[in-house]
């Protein structure tokens, strides 16, 4: 038995360091190293056109009609395609429901097929245009070579600017052109398109949001008077003296800045007048294709108290006629000394529209119900109770170097009588053990000498999850978290924000109990505010309760998938940190 | 030649005239005459109109409003504070004359504080306002001089009587409905009261019109002074009378005690049922509470424009360390399905959020806390029971902090504000003879025009939000925040200069609701510079129909909020407003000031509300924090109200 358990160790100590080799392999053949030092440089998100993700929506089919309850990738349903059925059910999607449409390049499938034998089908994108013709068809080979189990499938559809506007609709749908019988389930779809970054050093949502600091010409027309000259910032201004009237313009058509309708726009521009009675007149102006103009608004400093030889901030905001105004439209912003005194500008800024509206559904809570202190919460349905982890006192400092980009694993290894649960961390083939020592509170890196493989192979057993309740995107966690002998779920998802649900599985099924937010970090840091978080669960700190590691960076890297970040970097309002983090028990 | 002798009778009469005049009235800042005063028929002496009150440590005549029993409205004094509640007075008159004579006298008084001045320098005639003064005699104007006889013993004779000052003193019908008088409804002025004895000959007597001898008539359509009568009048001319005037004799404060309990007044929930299981003996409906209680719970006018869909999230935010970043994510990362729809709400169990403590005399009041399920901001406030017109009002409290040390706002607005008595007719301002008022408080742009209204409020109102003058730096542009969660920056927007500039200050907002009447001289808008005592401050309007001109100055929160207590005045009168705010009464500072000739000032009769409450920030055009990404309060928010003094 001895012997047994003692093999048992082995094996999984080999699992282990195997892995740490794969993951080494996988970084050194990236050529990258893991940056958490903080050097910015040249990884800023500036200066350069980004892809971002705009939207992600997820299909399981578990709620959809026409749908096969035959096999499953997930829950208990899936896509059936057989030879009375050639084309699969339809995902569509309006453009204009995509936030920042207008900037939508590229659309990225992932989906779970099975086929008992080589298929001739397709998965198709398509787009027809407001009056329903269509501008874009691409299909792509549907190949899966594991007859008889699920594959993972991803396409990429490019998508060119033209094809992106307003009225368009895309539709998405397998089409089984040799009528063969096979499944589809699990369908991710993400729609990625790009973010200037260029003319901004404030790096904000530069769809909206543009500053000019006039350092250099980018985004701007006219600007031949740009000098290096007394400047509100930098080196460089806008000299507006000798009887010059205009200053550089920013010009953008409507669709360009907006997604949805334009209602605003707000300005500012500083002013530094060199005479008396200043009169410098921030404008904006809009004209149609055919030249004409449709708006003009502008906001002087003719009544202003704006003294000579010294900055004033002009702020303006202008309601547009956004009923008339077509995507193709010019919106010029730019400054007129209209009084024509010898004047310097500087440092531009222009906010296009207001905040987009939030996502989703309009509540169906009734207002009433809450006023009457009758508010009966709905299975499943938010709003949901927030329930707090606490960050521990705890010395975490052996894990300066730890990454979300690195593997760990939470295993009793040492067995000791203090039945915790041990941190493994898996780097460049490297396996290392951290034990809590409750007498210092503190993380240690121990030797690698395995102690016990039973709880280590119970401890690996993957949560029995009921996929029709969970997302491919969800990580879910089991533990004991409030301590009570009562194993949860932790689910976590950060497709769009981190998402992480408490979850009790009981006989009528899970059960969210509700949404996790953390408590107890210093300053601002909590862990959800992060751009990239890894997240171990496991006994640590307690045997009888359930705490969970958080790692937290932020990637400078100017996009990343959810797994992996080739550069972070450490904010100083936001650095970098790796806490412990337990509910607190009643 | 005999247009010499025309001026030459001219000028001896104007110098006999000037001569009677020396010799016939008097005026005295004392609160007895001893100086003998004569004229053709009688001498007058040792007129004392006080006699029964003594002057107080820094030798005035002062007194304070009793608020007991006082619903029906103020006597000075009341019976409480003298026996008969009354102000005895007399004087000595010696008849100069060979024959016994019948003289007749009659007292007036007169608020000197808060008035207009009876003489307009510009026309030269009785100011037009003049008739909103504050004056009255005896409370039964039918009263009118009362006759004594002198006989021609060559020596003095002690004339006794008493006098009080009672509301409605002209016993106006306007205040008078169903045959009962409504002195409630005109209150007596607060501030310093003056008073005027008037000796005159049978011969005079004559020869004083009936409107001032009985101040209830009205001269035309108009009441007509007696002060502007007796001294700038014709009054004047008088051969046989002696005028005696005391300016400046009494000062009357109130001062209600805020431990003499809380008043709940069922007219506030409309006839509906509510939860009286709160009433306590300092707070509730029992006959003591209502006779006696000078506030009352204070239920704010909830307007459907404060529905809103609200983060879900309950949080302290003045104790839980929350952050401008918990603010942004929050404003972020939540869905529309996730939001609570919900409404300002108000207190639907009274006494459960206000509390008089007799001990300290203070009053307590609190936003209360709610959780998961709840989910309400309920606004909390107290409002005096007894309206008042003019007056300094002046505050000593300790309001909730409005900013946590991050410098994020709870969204709570602290007001020290007067409003409308209410009541209509009787309580109409002065009428608006150019364009009219906007004939209601909560209609928009396209409400009627009217002559009258009965609205008016003056507010302090204090909280995150930028000044809108000088407006250079307004609006604040704001960048747009994307739900990026790969991207810190692109949700966690940073906050313009011109706001982070002052990210420790809340806005004291001064206003004034004048119901957009345009008759002021100055009448504006946009943001125009008013000027005084060296300071200028920028009255705002946002346009011709905008109901409040609005001036606002930031202040630091810690400085007002985060004491032990502060100290908050509005000075109301009848052709200026002045706010000042300090942390002591003898250290306040101007921090807005409004004039007839910007904005009508309210003449009609108002109640001073305090509340902590919950705004709409669209209100507020440019404020930083919204209030729906505002959490609900996870801790009740408390106030306190030490004192209140209005002189």
């Amino acid at each position: 038995m001895e012997q047994n358990n003692l093999g048992r160790r082995i094996i999984i100590l080999f699992i282990i360091v195997a892995l740490g080799f794969v993951g080494s392999y996988y970084f050194l053949k990236r050529k990258t190293t893991p940056d958490i030092s903080g050097d910015k440089k040249n990884i800023e998100k500036n200066d350069s056109v980004a892809t971002v993700s705009l939207f992600t929506e997820t299909h399981d089919f578990e709620n959809e009609a026409g749908t096969s309850t035959d096999k499953a990738a997930s829950g208990s349903k899936s896509l059936k395609l057989s030879p009375e059925v050639e084309y699969g059910l339809n995902i569509t999607k309006l453009i204009k429901d995509i936030p920042n449409y207008q900037n939508l390049r590229q659309i990225n499938v992932e989906l779970k097929c099975l086929a008992t034998k080589k298929i001739e089908a397709l998965y198709v994108l398509a787009i027809d245009d407001a009056a329903g013709k269509n501008i874009l068809w691409d299909g792509k080979p549907l190949v899966c070579d594991k007859n008889g189990s699920w594959c993972t499938l991803d396409f990429s559809y490019e998508i060119k600017p033209e094809v992106a506007k307003s009225g368009s609709i895309i539709k998405l749908y397998p089409w089984n052109k040799a009528k063969e019988t096979f499944y589809i389930d699990d369908i991710s779809v993400q729609y990625r398109g790009i973010e200037n970054r260029g003319e901004t050093n404030i790096n904000q949502n530069a769809t909206t949001n543009f500053f000019y600091d006039f350092e250099t010409p980018d985004g701007l027309t006219g600007t031949e008077l740009i000098k290096q000259t007394t400047a509100h910032s930098g080196k460089m201004a806008c000299d507006l003296t000798g009887g010059k009237e205009y200053g550089p313009i920013v010009s953008k058509t409507v669709s360009q800045v907006s997604s949805s309708v334009l209602k605003k726009v707000s300005a500012s521009v500083w002013v530094y007048p060199l005479t008396d009675k200043t009169n410098a007149v921030l404008t904006t102006g809009i004209t149609n294709t055919k030249g004409e103009n449709i708006f003009w608004g502008g906001k002087g400093t003719e009544n202003m108290v704006c003294p000579k030889n010294k900055w004033t901030k002009i702020n303006a905001a202008f309601i547009l006629p956004s009923d008339k105004l077509s995507l193709d439209d010019k919106i010029n912003v730019n400054i007129w000394n209209k009084g024509r005194t010898d004047l310097i500008i500087d440092d531009l800024e222009i906010v296009y529209g207001e905040n987009l509206d939030r996502k989703g559904e309009k509540s169906t809570i009734d207002g009433n119900s809450i006023y009457e202190n009758k508010f009966v919460s709905q299975k499943n349905k938010p709003p949901f109770k927030t329930i707090y982890f606490n960050k521990q006192t705890i010395n975490c400092s052996s894990f300066a170097d730890f990454t979300p980009n690195e593997m760990y694993v939470a295993l009793d290894f040492l067995h000791d009588k203090n039945k915790l649960e041990q941190l493994i961390h898996i780097k460049d083939g490297i396996a290392e053990i951290y034990a809590y020592l409750p007498e210092s509170k503190e993380f240690k890196k121990i030797s690698v000498r395995p102690m016990s493989a039973d709880s280590l192979l119970k401890s690996k057993k993957e949560p029995d999850n009921d996929k029709s309740f969970f997302t491919p995107t969800d990580v879910t966690y089991n533990g004991d978290y409030f301590g009570d002998n009562n194993n949860e779920i932790l689910k976590y998802n950060s497709d769009w924000r981190f998402d992480m649900k408490l979850i009790e599985h009981k006989a009528d099924g899970f059960n969210i109990i509700g949404n996790v937010d953390f408590k107890g970090y210093s300053n601002d840091y909590n862990p959800k505010y992060y751009e990239f978080t890894k997240i171990i669960s496991g006994r640590f700190i307690n045997a009888n309760q359930s705490s969970l590691i958080v790692i937290s960076c932020n990637c400078a890297d100017p996009v990343f998938p959810r797994t992996k970040c080739e550069h972070f970097k450490n904010i100083a309002t936001l650095p970098n940190s790796v806490g412990v983090y337990s509910i607190e028990k009643k | 030649m005999n247009k010499i002798k025309h001026i030459t009778v001219l000028i001896v009469s104007f110098q006999i005239a000037v001569f009677i005049l020396f010799i016939s009235s008097c005026t005295t800042n004392n609160s007895k005459d001893n100086s003998s005063h004569k004229c053709d028929d009688f001498t007058l002496q040792n007129a004392n109109p006080l006699g029964n009150w003594q002057q107080d440590s820094v030798k005035h005549k002062s007194i304070f409003i009793d608020y007991d029993h006082s619903n029906s409205g103020f006597t000075i004094p009341s019976v409480k504070q003298l026996k008969d509640g009354l102000f005895a007075f007399d004087f000595e008159i010696k008849n100069t004359t060979s024959s016994a004579q019948k003289f007749y006298y009659k007292i007036y008084y007169q608020n000197e504080s808060y008035k207009f001045p009876e003489y307009d320098s510009v026309t030269g005639k009785e100011h037009q306002f003049a008739e909103e003064n504050f004056y009255g005699s005896w409370e039964n104007t039918s009263t009118l001089f009362k006759e004594i006889k002198v006989d021609a013993d060559n020596s003095f004779h002690k004339i006794q009587d008493a006098i009080r000052i009672v509301g409605n003193p002209r016993n106006e019908e306007r205040y008078i409905k169903d045959g009962i008088n409504n002195r409630w409804q005109r209150n007596p002025r607060v501030g310093e009261y003056g008073f005027l004895l008037v000796v005159v000959s049978e011969k005079d007597l004559k020869s004083i019109p009936d409107y001032i001898q009985n101040i209830h008539l009205k001269n035309k359509e108009h009441f007509s002074t007696p002060y502007y009568y007796y001294k700038y009048g014709d009054g004047k001319q008088l051969k046989s009378a002696v005028v005696c005037e005391f300016p400046q004799l009494l000062k009357v404060t109130a001062e209600p005690d805020l431990g003499n309990g809380i008043y709940i007044n069922d007219n506030v929930y409309q006839g509906k049922q509510y939860d009286k299981s709160f009433f306590c003996a300092t707070c509730g409906q029992d006959s003591n509470l209502y006779n006696n209680a000078p506030i009352q719970q204070f239920i704010n006018y909830v307007d459907i424009s404060t529905k809103m869909d609200n983060i879900p999230v309950v949080e302290d935010v003045l104790k839980d360390n929350y952050s401008k970043m918990d603010y942004n994510w929050n404003k972020s990362f939540y869905t529309k399905d996730e939001l609570i729809p919900t409404i300002i709400q108000t207190a639907r169990h009274p006494c459960q959020t206000v509390f008089s403590d007799p001990k300290e005399k203070k009053i307590i009041i609190k936003n209360p806390k709610t959780q998961y399920g709840e989910w309400k901001k309920e606004s909390v406030g107290i409002i005096t029971r007894h309206g008042l017109t003019y007056g300094k009002y002046r505050v000593k409290l300790k309001l909730t902090e409005l900013l946590n040390k991050n410098n994020v706002w709870n969204g709570l607005t602290n007001a020290i504000w007067l409003i409308t008595q209410g009541g209509g007719d009787w309580n109409f301002r002065r009428n608006c003879n150019k364009g009219g008022y906007m004939a209601t408080y909560w209609g928009g742009p396209n409400d009627k025009r009217v002559l009258a209204v009965d609205y008016t409020e003056i507010d302090f109102e204090i909280l995150k939000t930028p000044p809108y003058c000088p407006d250079n730096v307004f609006p604040p542009v704001y960048r747009n925040a994307v739900a990026d969660n790969k991207n810190i920056n692109s949700w966690n927007v940073k906050l313009p200069d011109e706001i982070l500039n002052t990210d420790k200050k809340v806005t004291v907002a001064c206003t004034n609701w004048d119901m957009a009447c345009s008759e002021p001289k100055n009448f504006g808008i946009g943001c125009n510079p008013v000027e005084h005592t060296g300071q200028t401050y920028y009255a705002h309007r946002w346009d011709e129909k905008y109901r409040a001109l609005t001036e606002k100055k930031e202040e630091s929160d810690d400085e007002l909020f985060a004491g032990k207590f502060y100290y908050f005045e509005i000075d109301w009168r009848p052709t200026e407003i002045i706010w000042r705010i300090g942390p002591s009464p003898d250290k306040m500072r101007e921090v807005g000031y409004m004039n007839d000739k910007i904005t009508s000032i309210s003449n009609n009769q108002m109640l001073l509300i305090i509340t902590q409450e919950y705004h709409n920030t669209n209100w507020w055009p440019g404020t930083p924090y919204s209030q729906d990404n505002i959490p609900f309060p996870a801790n009740d928010i408390p106030g306190e109200i030490y004192d209140l003094t209005i002189e």
